[in-house]
Parts: structure tokens; sequence; C-alpha cells
């Protein structure tokens, strides 16, 4: 049996706008079409997600108290209190924060992500 | 999309203080206007097609230009219509492919905002349809080497005491000056972004040296702000950004990965291939092309769209504009800031 819920109401949604509404929609509507419903899968894939790991990743990991937040680690970063000399696996904890959230907003820039980062030379 | 029912600066519906106002400015009593048309302008500007009849003098005939305005919302950091009509003029007296401009008016009363108003050029700048184009491979890199070589002309005019003061200018190295104008942006947003803020302190830490002398920079030259026709250059738009600076700021820009509309193996816009760009760039201004100069303003070109995606965001989280595109342009931050992240880990296997 299929729960009516807030993940199969979207999905429903989405299917909905795509095979009923997008075939008789204008052509100068699409646009917005196209982005209500990249909004919804966007709320579709939050939902679905887990957790937020990599927050609490980078976020523990650069205050061992418990006590860090975004906001908190973003000035710090600006003033230099937290940094590559003082923190080593900063940048790779920021990379894996970023992914965590393309996973949901934009997986498709994920698969565009050059396998081994470009070089000047491309 | 939101165009219906937004409002407009010029009233289509009103447009005789236009008319006496160009025939005062042109110097004629016999000019009428037998249509406009609204162009895309994007948020920030207002761009309207006029068609003009002239009936005697020595401008008599029909012509086409394009009344260039601001639009409500102008970003803060975009300059208004006159001192962008200004970077215009100097381009086009220096033979850069531009629009040429026909007249420009200060008195905000005549239209409800100041204006410009320049030559028509037919062509195409819809980026994403240049980029799709089956024809690119033959004409690509051609259209690099024109892009190439504008921007060697562009990059010709340097301030002088009379012109200085007349466009914004760095007041330190340009990428640290650059950093320090996306943080000031950037201070009122209430969105915490530490990865943009750890690539703004790396980017100000590896700023290159200033340029000998500073340059017109363009400030968005990109695919999507020229018009090709046939597969040539018919002209470069959009100076809302120019500035005096660092040439470089402006390849980097036009390489920048954000601005190849996916197609990485085109790293030109999405059209070319580096080498068609750079050679005649190099021919025309003399100089030879510093990769890495320009992949440091590459990485500064994801920054600050990533900076810019933040702002647009803003508008619908604090700003009460509920603007579905608004909130989607804001979550684009993330992968701009990868980009960045990616960038700048290139560059240090690559130049350090």
């Amino acid at each position: 049996m299929r729960r009516i819920g807030s993940e199969s109401l979207l999905a429903l949604a989405i299917k909905t706008l795509r095979t009923e509404i997008q075939p008789v929609l204008p052509a100068e509507r699409r646009y917005e079409l196209a982005m209500t419903v990249r909004a919804l899968e966007i709320a579709q894939r939050e939902i679905q997600a887990e957790s937020d790991a990599a927050t609490w990743q980078l976020l523990d990991t650069i205050y061992d108290d418990g006590e860090g937040t975004l906001d908190m680690l973003s000035a710090d970063i600006r003033t230099g209190k937290v940094s590559d000399e003082t923190h080593p696996e900063l940048r790779g904890l920021l990379e894996r924060f970023l992914l965590s959230e393309l996973e949901i907003r934009n997986p498709r820039a994920l698969k565009q992500r050059p396998r081994t980062s470009s070089t000047v030379q491309d | 999309m939101a165009e219906q029912g937004r409002q407009r600066t010029l009233d289509a519906n009103h447009l005789e203080p236009l008319v006496e106002w160009l025939n005062t400015a042109l110097d004629t009593s016999a000019l009428t206007l037998v249509d406009t048309e609204l162009l895309g302008g994007g948020a920030v500007q207002e761009n309207w097609r006029l068609d003009v009849e002239i009936a005697t003098g020595p401008r008599s005939g029909r012509h086409i230009w394009v009344l260039r305005t601001d639009a409500a919302a102008r970003l803060s950091v975009s300059l208004d219509r006159l001192a962008e009509a200004y970077a215009v003029g100097l381009a086009f007296e220096a033979g850069v492919r531009v629009p040429e401009p026909i007249a420009r008016c200060e008195d905000a009363s005549v239209i409800g905002a100041p204006f410009v108003v320049q030559t028509f050029i037919e062509g195409d700048a819809q980026g994403l349809r240049l980029v799709r184009d089956p024809g690119i491979a033959d004409w690509g890199d051609r259209l690099a080497g024109e892009l190439g070589v504008e921007l060697a002309r562009i990059h010709s005019i340097h301030p002088d005491g009379a012109s200085v003061d007349r466009l914004p200018r760095p007041d330190d190295r340009p990428g640290r000056a650059e950093v320090a104008k996306l943080r000031r942006a950037l201070a009122k947003s209430g969105e915490p972004r530490p990865a943009l803020e750890y690539i703004l302190v790396w980017l100000k830490r590896n700023a290159p040296a200033e340029p000998e002398v500073l340059s017109l920079v363009h400030g968005d030259f990109r695919t999507g702000n020229y018009l090709v026709s046939d597969g040539r250059l018919a002209g470069i738009l959009d100076w809302e950004f120019a500035h005096w600076g660092d040439p470089d700021e402006d390849l980097g820009w036009l390489c920048a990965a954000c601005w190849r509309f996916g197609y990485n193996d085109r790293p030109v816009g999405g059209i070319a291939q580096r080498a068609a760009l750079y050679e005649a760039y190099a021919r025309v201004a003399g100089r030879a092309v510093d990769p890495k100069r320009v992949h440091y303003w590459e990485i500064m070109a994801a920054a600050r769209w990533a900076g810019i995606a933040v702002l647009q965001g803003d508008r619908y989280r604090t700003g009460g504009e509920d603007s579905i595109e608004l909130a989607l342009t804001g979550l684009m931050a993330s992968e701009l800031e990868l980009e960045a992240l990616d960038g700048l880990a290139t560059y240090e296997r690559t130049w350090v």
C-alpha cells in the first residue's frame, strides 16, 4: 500500500506537472514550470536526505565543544581564526559540505564536475 | 518569465516626451517614432527597440535604435546608464565593435530615468543557443579570435586625468579590491557561506601583482553578452560593469567554467579552445596572455558569481520578493563555490 504523505505527494505533483501540464502550456510559460518542477525536486530530495552529516562533521571537527554554527565558522574563516594553518583538513571538509549540499540542490552539477579538476591547458 | 506585469520605466503609451526630447537632442523636428518593442534586459536594465523615421536632414531615413535605461531593481554594483554610455563611447572611439552612441539624456523627467540611445545591431546573443549551434565546429575558433581582437582593443584604453574618475577603479591590487568589493556586498547577507569565505581568503592572499597600467575592463565579457550573426561577431553588449582594472579579469571571466553552459571541452565561453582566443589577443595587444593570471581570474569569476547568487537569494530570504527564480538562484552558490574550490586546487597544482 502506498502511503499518502509528503514524499508521495511531491512525486505526484512533479509527475502531474510534467505529464499533464507541460504539454499544454504555452511556450512562454515553460520556463516558470521548469523552475517550479526543479523547486519541488529539491524539496523531494531534502525530505529523502538522511541527515546533515557533512554539516555536523564540518562543525564538530572545527568546534569540539559541539557549539559551532555555520555563522560562527564563516566569521572565523573571514578573520583567520580558522584557516588551513589551524585546521589542515578544512578545505576537504568544506568540499564534502558542498558536495552534500549539491546532492540535494543540483545532483546534475556533481555529474558534470570534471573527474580530474581541469587545468589551465584545457 | 516575470516580465508580465513588471513596472517599466518607459511608458509605451506615453511616448510624446521621448519624441520631443529626441527631436531637440538631434536638432530636428522631423523625427517620428514608428514602433517600440521591449527587448530582454534582465533585472537591472530596460531595453527598448525604437523604429524611428526622420523625414529630412542629415539623418533622414529609417533607423533602428535601442533605448537603454535603468530598471527599478538596479544592482548596487552596476553602473547607471550614463556611466555605461561613457564606457561604450570610449570603446566606440577605439574601434571596438559596439553600438554607436546616438544620444544620452541625463534628465530623469523625460521618461522616468536617464537613458541612452544607440544603434541596434542585428545578431543573436542567446548563449545557450550559440553553444549548441551545430556550426560551432566550423566557426567557433574564428569567433574566439574575433573576441580576442575586440578584448585587446578594449584593453588598449587606459585612464588619464580626465577619465580616471569617470569609472570605478581599484584602490588596491585589482584582485584584493575585488575581494573587498565582494565582502562589502555580502556584509549585509545573513546567509553563512563558509566555503565562500575560505575562497575569498585564498583570492586575497594569491592576488597577482597590479598590471603595469590599468585598462578599461568590460567586467561582464562572456557568451551571452556579445552578438553573433552568421557565425561572426557583430557587437559587444552590456557594459554596465565596466571599470578600470586588470585586463586579465576579462579573459578569466570569458573562460570561467561557470560561463561555458556545460561545454567544458570548449573553455572559451563554451565555443572554442584557448589558443584561438589567446593568439588573436596577443597579436593585437602586443603581449602574450599570462595563463596563470587568467586562471586566478577564472577562480574569481566563480567566487563573484557565488556572491551574486547569495545576494539574489537574499532578495527572497529577507527582501520579501516571492520569486521562485530568486530562491533557486540563491541555491546556486553551492556549485559555484565548488567550482572555485576545484579551481584553486588546480591552480596550486599547476603554478605553485
